[in-house]
Formats: structure tokens, sequence, C-alpha cells
């Protein structure tokens, strides 16, 4: 799989580049394949995400539902990631914000 | 429906028939020569649409066998030279292409070929009639002389694929001087950001417009007293109504002329960019908050700008504010890519030497 790794029970989905539009179907695709395989956590990394629009954002949050909140998180935000992130509220999924 | 025929005139043609067929979604019929008759030969009894013959073959030289092809007025098909380094006299082709091309630019133009043989992006009924509804709802700028001498306003729709889940409104409020009215003249507006580019979006982004509208001529009837008020009613809306679940990072505001304020109330991505008088740089009015439809138990804030010194106001949805971080200093990496989708905004620019 491109964007995922299954870690035990947990998805650890970290996009390389941009997290836009014209990724979100592949990344559902292994989203899925990756719950299939028992997976019911989910952690994104930023780390090496440069970019995140809106279609990439309303993707995370289904899949923060579908996982449930408390399995859901992320870390290594920065730049403009950080920044959308921020502006929605949404920062409070990082967990190592400081 | 039968596939069209590509027909790949090459030595070793295995490696680039796999990268066609993946580059084409399997799409095509794909066929292979190796030299230059059996390529002569193929293409009569193929009728290939697509003909793609190397410079380089064991019998001729790939120039003769694509002149060869395109002479033959059996052949419609479109012809293309690649790997070539020169051109001889008199060769003939439809796309010539250099040695050493970049794979993703021989890929671009044999998929535009591709499409057009296809018959092009043809679109249903649907969404044909989706696209001349959407630019319907499209609200018309206005310029100075509309709203009085004090500013002007124009506007920016992205149609990203299709159909953009973009939407926008505005509405000018002028009282007639001789007539009492409550409503407070000035300029209602929002500008919203559903998520996709499709006839969901679209349904969704034309569902949020018409309750955004719906809402905001309550907020200047006066029925809703702050534009948090209307935030919170519309989200409530949304997550009541909406079929599918769906996040609107929108912005409201209303302009206040005679008093000289912005009023506005963000709620997610959309941001504010201010030029101030005797700035050349525009300035980004930090917004944070919840996109509508994240939460039932969330709370938003009206804000208020002053406008005494400000030139030009800017509401941007989050394409086109990439597009301008891409060109300031803050941009931490440049895009790899040309993004186009998302980048709808409204243009405010305000005039203080209206009397």
């Amino acid at each position: 799989m491109q964007f995922i790794t299954i870690k035990g029970d947990t998805a650890v989905l970290a996009v390389n580049g941009n997290y836009i539009t014209t990724r979100v179907k592949a990344i559902k695709a292994e989203f899925n394949t990756a719950r299939q395989n028992g997976c019911t956590k989910l952690l994104v990394d930023f780390q090496h995400t440069t970019l995140l629009d809106s279609t990439g954002i309303s993707q995370l949050c289904d899949f923060r539902q579908l996982v449930q909140p408390g399995n859901f998180s992320a870390r290594n935000a920065h730049g403009r990631v950080l920044t959308v992130l921020q502006d929605s509220m949404l920062d409070s999924w990082l967990i190592d914000r400081g | 429906m039968k596939k069209p025929v590509i027909l790949v005139v090459h030595r070793n043609p295995e490696k680039l028939l796999q990268q066609i067929d993946y580059s084409l979604d399997n799409g095509a019929s794909l066929h292979s020569a190796a030299d230059g008759m059996e390529a002569m030969l193929k293409c009569q009894q193929l009728k290939p649409a697509i003909v793609i013959v190397d410079i380089d073959l064991p019998d001729f030289n790939g120039m003769t066998v694509a002149s060869a092809i395109k002479d033959n007025k059996e052949n419609q098909a479109l012809v293309y030279l690649t790997g070539l380094e020169g051109l001889l006299e008199n060769a003939k082709a439809d796309r010539y292409l250099p040695y050493g091309i970049p794979y993703e630019l021989f890929i671009a133009q044999l998929k535009h070929d591709f499409q057009q043989i296809q018959g092009g992006e043809k679109l249903d009924e649907g969404m044909e009639n989706a696209i001349v509804q959407q630019y319907d709802c499209l609200v018309p700028a206005c310029s100075r002389e509309d709203t009085g001498g004090a500013f002007s306003v124009n506007r920016l729709l992205s149609p990203y694929y299709h159909l953009s889940g973009d939407g926008l409104h505005y509405t000018l409020l002028k009282s007639d001087a001789d007539v009492h009215s409550d409503n407070k003249d000035g300029l209602y507006g929002f500008i919203f950001d559903c998520v996709g580019h499709d006839l969901l979006s679209y349904g969704q982004a034309m569902n949020t417009l018409y309750i955004l509208k719906t809402y905001m001529w309550q907020y200047q009837a006066g029925v809703y007293e702050t534009l948090d008020e209307v935030v919170k009613a519309v989200n409530r809306e949304v997550l009541n109504n909406f079929v599918s679940a769906t996040l609107i990072p929108t912005l409201c505001f209303f302009m206040d002329i005679h008093a000289q304020k912005l009023i506005y109330c963000s709620a997610g991505i959309p941001s504010l960019l201010v030029k101030y008088k005797d700035h050349s740089r525009r300035e980004s009015i930090s917004c944070r908050s919840y996109m509508i439809g994240y939460d039932r138990d969330v709370s938003w804030h009206e804000e208020c700008l002053d406008l005494s010194s400000v030139e030009e106001i800017t509401f941007i949805t989050d394409g086109l504010n990439d597009l301008l971080r891409e060109k300031s200093e803050s941009a931490d990496e440049p895009m790899a890519f040309a993004k186009h989708d998302d980048i709808s905004a409204i243009f405010i620019k305000i005039f203080h030497d209206n009397k």
C-alpha cells in the first residue's frame, strides 16, 4: 500500500506531498483494506505532507467517525497543513501539539 | 462498446504497452509491431485509432513507416513519431516527440488524444443542466455606481472538474431615504466550500446556498441579531437535514458602510484578506473556528473589523488561499501540481473619497 502502513491494530496514514482531492479515492481504498485487516485505530502522520485541502480534511473527518474519535489521532503537522488544521480547530487531533 | 485500437511500433514494445494500458485505464485495445513491415500490415488489418512509431526500427527508419501510414488514405490513424533527434525531409506524422521527452508529457498527450477519439469528455444531461444552473445562481458583480459610490464588489467561482462545491452570494441593501426600514444598509454575503467536485457536492452546494441565503435574509430582517447565531442555525440545519454527512467551511459577513465596519463570522477554512491604505500587501486575518457540519455542540464568534483605513477586502476559499501563500514568503515548500480547485472569492474595493 502506498499511503497506509499497518502496525498491529493501528493503520498509520502518511501521505507524501499533497493530501488533496485527486488522492482521496486511493487513500479511501487503502483505509478500507486496513479495516478489513483488523485495524481499529487510525494515526495520521503529517510529517511528509505539505498540503491538505478541504477534501482531505473531510475525508479525515469521515475516517475519524468510522474508527470513533477516541481511536483517531494525528501528529507531525507543520507549515500549511498545521495552519489549515488550526484554522478549522482540528489541531486538537494532534497528539504532539505544544 | 468496441475499444479503440492503439498500435505500438517498437523493437521492445512490452514496457510501453504496459504503461499505456495502465495510463488509459485499460480503455484501449493494444497491439504491437516489432518492425516497420509488420506495422504497415497491421495498420491495414486492425485500423488503429492511434499508431505510435519509434524512430529506431530494425528494418526501416520509423519516419518512413509513419509517413507511409499517413499516406495511405485507408488509415485514419493519428500517428505519433517518438525518439526523434532530427527530422528527415518529407517525414509525415501528427505528433512529433523528441528523444528524451519526459514520459509524463508523452502520456498526457496520448490521454488527451485518446479522450478526443472516444468523443471527448462528454457530460451527461444531468451534469450539463447542473452547470447551467450553477452559473445561473452566480450573483452579478456590483459596480461603484451600483453601490452609490462607496464600494464595488466582484467575485470568482471555481468550476474545477465540471462542478464546483464552492458557493457564494451577496445582497446589496440600499434603503429608500423616504421609506422607513429597520434593515441596515450595506452588503450582506457569504462564501462556502462543500468538498468534492461532482453531482453530489453540487447538490450539497445548492442546498447550502439556499439555507445560507434563507438565514442571511432572516439576519437582514433582524430575526437573528448576530452572525454567530446565523452560523449556529445553519449548522443545526445541516446536521439535521443533509442526507449525507458533510463539512461546509463558511464565512458570513455584513459590511456596514455607514458605520465603516465589517462584521463577520468564520466557520472553518475560508479566509479574510485585508489590504490597508498605503500598504502594498494583503494581510490575512486569522479566523480560527469549526466548520459547519463538524459537531453539534460547538460555538462561533462574530468579529468586527474597522474599515476606516481599509481599501480592499477579499473573502477566499482554501484553494485560492494556498495559491496566494505559494507566492508569499511564508510558503515552506512549493506545490508540485497546478492547483485549480476551490479558488472562489468575493472581492470588495472600498472608496473613501465617497461623498
